[in-house]
């Protein structure tokens, strides 16, 4: 009966089913673009996570590793105090101390090599993959998968650095930061290949647990209190701007909902009620009938029931067709791969929906349930 | 047996001007089987008397005891009840809900019942077979002629074979040869046990009725 009314007299129904629908496909849009950009940022925070840099206080850089950018005249001289890795291992166990030192390729090219302890590397690159192996001996190598096609060499290859033979025990697959264009050897190896035992152009350190999170601010603050005369930073590699984009869409999902929220009980209220002044007398013909209030009631709230149904539907769809078209828009990387489409931002908008309708229908129904049976029909 | 007692009756509307008096005291006694024929000038409180026989409308004073219940002591929810079981209201202007078919609009009182709903059809269908409309039973009542219209609406109020039939002016909106089917078709009800009270502007319905109730001014002349 309920459903008979809405498919021969939609009228303002449909106007409500627009209103709702539209209010969740904004919200809905929002959700989904979060949740999709959200899950690529921290899948890339976990892989490459925060991570905190102990540097040499910084002067004229321009070349760059990790991000840190050095310069390449004077960054050879530019190196930590001797005690820095000693102070920051006493402050954190897993610090991945690092060389940078520019030598001569094959082809009388600049190549920045950098000197790595390996085990310290592994652990806080664990989003690196690779061809080959991880070097072991002081006489493999790492390299850069740009470097490695430019050179034409491959897993296993021997290439000559510092007058030396080195084999190339892997390739780094692509990351496109600036590892790909590096050489990454043993520390020791390069401290001694390069004349300058013992020397560390920086340190990283990254706190375990979910990235971007407090511990690694707190991380910096107390190596920063350990080593003074340096310059430690926390460094995040996903770009702070999609951060910010992610932060901008997350702030508007409470606030749109709230809106959209009170948008759809408005027009649900101002319909039932409309409805609750021009059904009268059909409510007192089934108050006559023998239907009780609860009886009228459930027949009018199935109605907003069944709209309010309908539009979580066609909103869920508007808005995830929306989201899936802003996206690749707003932040190409996640665009890219395509909507996260979770059944509980589906479930969400229909609850919500549901209740937004039923509550707001629920005073001028029962208004209308209560009608006086004798008055509505006037002609008994 | 008496199916119906009213006893000293009284209805007062409010109005802007102090309460108006629709009913002054009106008793009666129906029953089982018979025709009971509402004549009257108009506002002379018939359709009042009709809403308060069938639980529709709380008398100021007065009670009414319908097959041993006292109508107007029951909660709201046991009113509506007693309606659903008890009696079959036929609207003047039949009130059929347009957007409902002939059979949805015969099944309304049902809906509210515990019958399982293919037997709701099957009543609904006998009781459209009982007014001579079973082929319009997918039609919309718009589709339909205001006989059968009204017709819809006598099958609406026996589909339960509720023991009590109200009908306010069954025949005032049909021509007089429509009008006397319709009259058969009380005839018929009320002749296989079932009471009715009906209210009539149309003389040639009287000799229908087993009894003629007369009202003036709120009373029963
Ligand atoms: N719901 C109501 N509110 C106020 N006055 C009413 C109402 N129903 C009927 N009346 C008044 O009560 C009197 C009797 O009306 P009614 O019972 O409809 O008479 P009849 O059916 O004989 O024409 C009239 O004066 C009418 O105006
Ligand atoms: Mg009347």
């Amino acid at each position: 009966m309920a459903l008979a009314h809405l498919r021969r007299r939609p009228g303002k129904a449909l106007i409500v089913l627009a209103g709702l629908a539209v209010a969740a496909a904004i919200v809905v849009s929002l959700l989904d673009m979060a949740l999709t950009m959200g899950e690529e940022l921290s899948r890339e925070l976990e892989g490459r996570g925060a991570r905190v840099l102990i540097s040499p206080v910084k002067q004229d850089w321009t070349l760059s590793y990790s991000g840190l950018t050095l310069g390449s005249a004077s960054f050879q001289a530019q190196e930590l105090p001797v005690w820095a890795l000693d102070r920051a291992r006493e402050t954190h166990p897993e610090v991945a101390p690092k060389l940078l030192h520019v030598t001569t390729g094959p082809d009388g090219e600049a190549v920045l090599a950098v000197g790595v302890d390996w085990s310290e590397e592994r652990r806080l690159r664990t989003h690196w993959s690779l061809e080959g192996r991880y070097p072991e001996a002081a006489g493999e190598v790492l390299l850069g998968s740009e470097l490695a096609s430019q050179w034409d060499v491959r897993q296993g290859a021997t290439i000559r650095l510092f007058g030396r033979a080195y084999e190339v025990a892997g390739v780094l697959d692509e990351t496109g930061l600036e590892e790909d264009g590096v050489v990454l050897m043993s520390l020791t190896e390069l401290q001694d290949r390069a004349g300058r035992p013992g020397s560390v152009t920086f340190i990283e350190a990254s706190a375990p647990g979910p990235a971007a999170g407090k511990a690694q601010g707190e991380l910096k603050d107390r190596l920063a209190a350990a080593l003074p005369g340096t310059e430690v930073t926390l460094v995040r590699d996903v770009e702070e701007a999609r951060l910010g984009l992610l932060d901008r869409i997350r702030s508007l999902i409470p606030l749109t909902a709230v809106l959209a929220v009170a948008a759809g009980s408005f027009l649900v209220a101002a319909q039932q009620y409309a409805m609750a002044r021009e059904r009268t007398r059909e409510v007192g013909l089934l108050r006559a009938f023998g239907y009780r209030e609860g009886h009228i009631m459930a027949v009018l709230l199935t109605e907003v029931l069944a709209v309010a149904c309908a539009a979580a539907v066609l909103g869920w769809s508007a808005g995830t067709a929306l989201a899936g078209a802003l996206l690749p828009l707003l932040d190409p990387a996640s665009g890219a791969l395509g909507l996260r489409l979770d059944p509980t931002v589906f479930a969400a908008v229909l609850a919500g929906s549901a209740a937004v309708g039923l509550t707001a229908a629920y005073w001028p129904v029962r208004r209308a349930a209560r009608t006086d049976p004798a008055s509505a029909l006037r002609m008994l | 047996m008496a199916l119906i007692e009213a006893v000293d009756v009284r209805k007062e509307y409010p109005s802007g001007d102090g309460p108006v008096a629709a009913l002054r005291g009106v008793s009666l006694t129906l029953d089982t089987g018979e025709l009971l024929a509402v004549v009257g000038p108009s506002g002379s409180g018939k359709s009042t008397l009709l809403g308060i026989l069938g639980g529709l409308n709380p008398p100021t004073a007065g009670s009414v005891t319908v097959d041993g219940i006292d109508v107007y002591s029951l909660g709201q929810d046991r009113l509506a009840d007693f309606r659903n079981e008890y009696v079959g209201f036929v609207f003047q202007e039949f009130q059929l809900l347009p957007y409902l078919t002939v059979l949805q609009n015969v099944m309304l009182p049902l809906a509210v019942t515990d019958i399982p709903p293919r037997r709701q059809v099957e009543m609904a269908e006998k009781a459209l077979e009982g007014v001579g409309l079973v082929g319009k039973a997918r039609r919309l009542p718009g589709q339909l002629s205001g006989g059968e219209q009204e017709r819809v609406a006598i099958a609406r109020a026996i589909v339960n074979e509720p023991p009590l039939i109200l009908a306010d002016e069954p025949t005032g909106a049909l021509d007089s040869a429509t009008g006397e089917r319709i009259m058969e078709l009380f005839a018929g009800l009320h002749g296989r046990g079932r009471s009715v009270v009906m209210v009539t502007h149309n003389p040639d319905n009287l000799r229908y009725a087993t009894r003629v109730l007369t009202m003036k001014d709120g009373a029963v002349q």
